[in-house]
C-alpha cells in the first residue's frame, strides 16, 4: 500500500475516518518509505518509530471515539526540525553541545500537534543551531536532496524539506530566520512557509535571532501547508510576542478567486547572481497568474542590497546573546578546564562547530565597545529603511513575487569554503524577514538538470491569506507541484 | 576590496580577545582561520556605511506589538526539581553544582 504514503492530508485523514485504513497501517507504509530512501537521503538526525507506532495507535482510539469531530491532523505522520524541543526526545539542534540533551517539555508547538493526534515520524536534521543554508554545518552528518543526490537541500531546515520531498512524512515543521523554510523548501520541490512574525509560538524553539525566529510548516501542497498552519499558528500565552489575532481558516483561501490581485514584481530580485533558469521560471510563474486574472508591476525595493550586511550585524548580534546560555552546567557536554571560566571556554570550542563559532564572535565584535553604533545601530536603522520599502510597495499590491533563491541545489561541499558565498545563498529570502512578512514558497518549475526552482510569494502583516490564494491558483494551473514530479525523484523506486 | 585590506579589518589578537569575551577556546589555526574569515564578513557588512541613515529610527521589532502583556499573577504547577536536573552534568543536594567562581586567597 505504498501509495498511501503519497496521499494529500485531506484524503488521508478523509480515508481514516472512512475505515479505509488505520492510522497504524498508515503510520507504517510511511516508515517503509523511509527504511528505503534514508539511508541515501538522511533526513532525520533520529527516527522515532517507537513513538510514532504508539502514537498512531491512540490516533486510531480517537479516531473511532471521536468520528469527523477528531483533528485534521490525528493520525499524520509529519516531522519536526531538531531545533524544536519535544519531551522525553533528545533534541540536539545538530549540535555536539546538545548531543545529550532530552527537553522535559514540548515545544508550543509540538504541544499543538499533538495535541491534534499528529504522528511523530522523528527529528529533521538541520545546520547546526539552524546557522547555514545547506544543512552541511550539522555536527552529525549530510542530507542529500532527493532530486539530486549529488546536491543539497537548502538549509537550515534541510531533513524537514527533503523528508517531506521524499514522502518519509506528510509535513514537517521548519524555523526560517533567514530563508530557512523557503530556501530549503524551493531546492526540495515543496511548499514552505515562513508566517509574519508573531503568528506562531517560537516558545521551546532554541533561539538563535529572536526577533527574526519564526516557526512554519513544510507540506506536498498549498492546501496541506494551509492545515498544517491552522494547527500550530495562534496565542500562547508564554511567548508575549505571539499574536492575539484570530487565527483564519487557511484552507479557505486555497481557490478564492486571484482575478484582480495585484503582484509587485522587484526588478532587484532579479539582480546579477539570480541563475537564467530561475528568473526565466519566476517570471513564467508571474505570467500564469496574470494570465488566471492577477495584474502584474514591476515595483522597486531600493535597499535590498543592503539586505544581507543588515541581516548578518543583527542576527549575529542576537546570537552572541542567545548562545551565551550554552555552558555545559544546565544541559549540554561540558569538557574539563583549569579554571571555571577555562572549562566553560573549553566546553564552548569543543562544543559549537565553525559556523556556531563565527558568529557568535561576529556578533560579540558588533556589539562591543567604539563598533556598536556604526554596526548594530546602524543595521537597526537600514532595517527600518527595508521595512518601510516593503511597506511602500504593499500600500500599491497586493503580494510581491520574487525568486526564492537566486540558484537552484547546489553540489555538496560547493559554497562550504568561504562564509560570504553561502551567506548569499539567503540575500533573496533576508529582507522579508527583517521585515516580519510572511514569505511562501511554491513549486515553479525545473532547471535544465531537473531541480527545482520555487517562487516566492511576500505579503503584508498578517496576510498569508493571499498567499495561499495565488500559490493555490498556481499549483492548480500548472504541473511543477510535487505529486506531479515524483518521477524526478531520485531515490527509492526511481533510483 | 582585495583580500589584504578585507583582512586588515580584524586582527588576530583581536579575534583572541573575542575569544575570550565569548568564553571559546580556539587553536591557533582557528584563530588564523576566524581572523581570515572574519575579516571577509566585516568589509561585506562594510557596505551599510554607504546608507544614509539621518534621522531614521532604528527597528527592534519589524511587527508591531499589541501592547504590553500581562496576565494575572496566579501560581501554578512548575516541573520537579528532579525533572530540571536530569540533564545537568552535576548535581549535589539538589542544586547544578559548579566549579568555584572566586579564588580562595587574595
Amino acid at each position: 500500500m505504498s501509495e498511501l504514503t503519497t496521499l494529500s492530508i485531506e484524503a488521508a485523514a478523509a480515508g481514516l475516518r472512512a475505515g479505509e485504513f488505520t492510522a497504524a497501517e498508515l503510520t507504517e507504509a510511511v516508515l517503509a518509505r523511509s527504511a528505503a530512501v534514508e539511508p541515501t537521503i538522511g533526513s532525520y538526525l533520529l527516527e522515532t518509530p517507537e513513538q510514532a507506532r504508539a502514537m498512531a495507535a491512540a490516533a486510531d482510539a480517537r479516531l473511532r471515539a471521536e468520528g469527523d469531530a477528531a483533528p485534521l491532523l490525528c493520525g499524520i505522520p509529519g516531522a519536526l526540525k531538531d531545533l524544536i524541543c519535544t519531551a522525553g526526545v533528545r533534541t540536539t539542534a545538530a549540535s555536539r553541545m546538545l548531543e545529550t540533551y532530552v527537553p522535559f517539555y514540548d515545544a508550543h508547538v509540538a504541544q499543538r500537534l499533538k495535541d491534534a493526534g499528529f504522528v511523530l515520524t522523528g527529528k529533521a536534521n538541520l545546520d547546526e543551531f539552524a546557522m547555514g543554508s545547506s544543512t552541511e554545518t550539522s555536527a552529525y552528518h549530510t542530507t542529500r536532496n532527493p532530486f539530486c543526490p549529488d546536491c543539497v537541500p537548502g538549509g537550515s531546515s534541510g531533513g524537514s524539506a527533503s523528508s517531506v520531498a521524499a514522502d518519509q512524512a506528510f509535513f514537517s515543521l521548519g524555523t526560517d530566520t533567514g530563508g530557512s523554510i523557503r530556501q530549503p523548501a524551493s531546492m526540495c520541490g515543496v511548499v514552505g512557509l515562513k508566517p509574519t512574525y508573531g503568528r506562531v509560538s517560537r516558545r521551546g524553539v532554541m533561539a538563535m535571532a529572536s526577533s527574526l525566529d519564526q516557526v512554519g510548516p513544510f507540506a506536498r501542497s498549498v492546501r496541506d501547508t494551509a492545515a498544517v498552519l491552522e494547527a500550530i499558528a495562534g496565542r500562547d500565552e508564554l511567548d508575549a510576542t505571539s499574536s492575539a489575532r484570530p487565527v483564519p481558516a487557511y484552507r479557505e483561501a486555497c481557490g478564492r478567486d486571484v482575478r484582480g490581485l495585484k503582484i509587485g514584481v522587484p526588478r532587484e530580485y532579479f539582480a546579477e547572481g539570480v541563475e537564467p533558469a530561475v528568473a526565466a521560471a519566476v517570471r513564467a510563474a508571474v505570467e500564469q497568474l496574470v494570465s488566471l486574472g492577477a495584474e502584474a508591476v514591476e515595483i522597486s525595493l531600493p535597499h535590498t542590497e543592503y539586505g544581507m550586511s543588515t541581516f548578518y550585524v543583527l542576527m549575529s548580534s542576537e546570537v552572541s546573546a542567545n548562545l551565551a546560555r550554552f555552558d555545559g552546567i544546565r544541559y549540554g557536554v561540558p569538557r574539563e578546564g583549569g579554571t571555571m571560566w577555562e572549562a566553560y571556554s573549553n566546553t564552548r570550542g569543543q562544543g559549537f562547530g565553525p559556523e556556531v563559532q563565527r558568529r557568535i564572535m561576529l556578533g560579540t565584535y558588533v556589539l562591543s565597545a567604539g563598533y556598536a553604533e556604526a554596526y548594530y545601530v546602524r543595521a537597526q536603522k537600514v532595517r527600518t529603511l527595508i521595512r518601510d520599502d516593503f511597506a511602500t510597495a504593499l500600500a500599491e499590491v497586493d503580494a510581491i513575487a520574487a525568486p526564492v533563491s537566486p540558484t537552484t541545489a547546489f553540489r555538496l561541499g560547493e559554497r562550504t569554503d568561504d562564509p560570504v558565498v553561502m551567506y548569499l545563498s539567503d540575500v533573496l529570502t533576508l529582507p522579508c524577514s527583517l521585515a516580519g512578512l510572511p514569505g511562501l514558497s511554491v513549486p515553479c518549475g525545473f532547471d535544465g538538470e531537473g531541480k527545482p526552482i520555487g517562487l516566492q510569494l511576500m505579503g503584508a502583516h498578517w496576510a498569508e491569506e493571499t498567499l495561499f490564494s495565488l500559490a493555490y491558483a498556481l499549483e492548480q494551473s500548472t504541473d511543477w507541484s510535487l505529486a506531479a514530479n515524483r518521477n524526478r525523484i531520485r531515490v527509492g523506486d526511481a533510483q | 576590496m582585495t583580500d589584504s585590506a578585507a583582512q586588515s579589518l580584524i586582527t588576530e589578537e583581536q579575534v583572541r580577545q573575542l575569544a575570550w569575551l565569548a568564553r571559546l577556546t580556539l587553536t591557533d589555526a582557528d584563530v588564523a582561520h576566524f581572523t581570515d574569515e572574519l575579516g571577509k564578513v566585516l568589509a561585506h557588512m562594510e557596505r551599510l556605511a554607504e546608507v544614509d541613515v539621518e534621522g531614521i529610527e532604528p527597528t527592534a521589532m519589524a511587527v508591531q506589538a499589541e501592547g504590553n502583556v500581562v496576565r494575572a499573577d496566579v501560581p501554578r504547577p512548575a516541573c520537579a526539581q528532579e525533572t530540571i536536573l536530569a540533564n545537568a552534568a552535576d548535581t549535589e543536594a539538589g542544586c547544578f553544582r559548579v566549579r568555584a567562581m572566586l579564588e580562595e586567597s587574595a
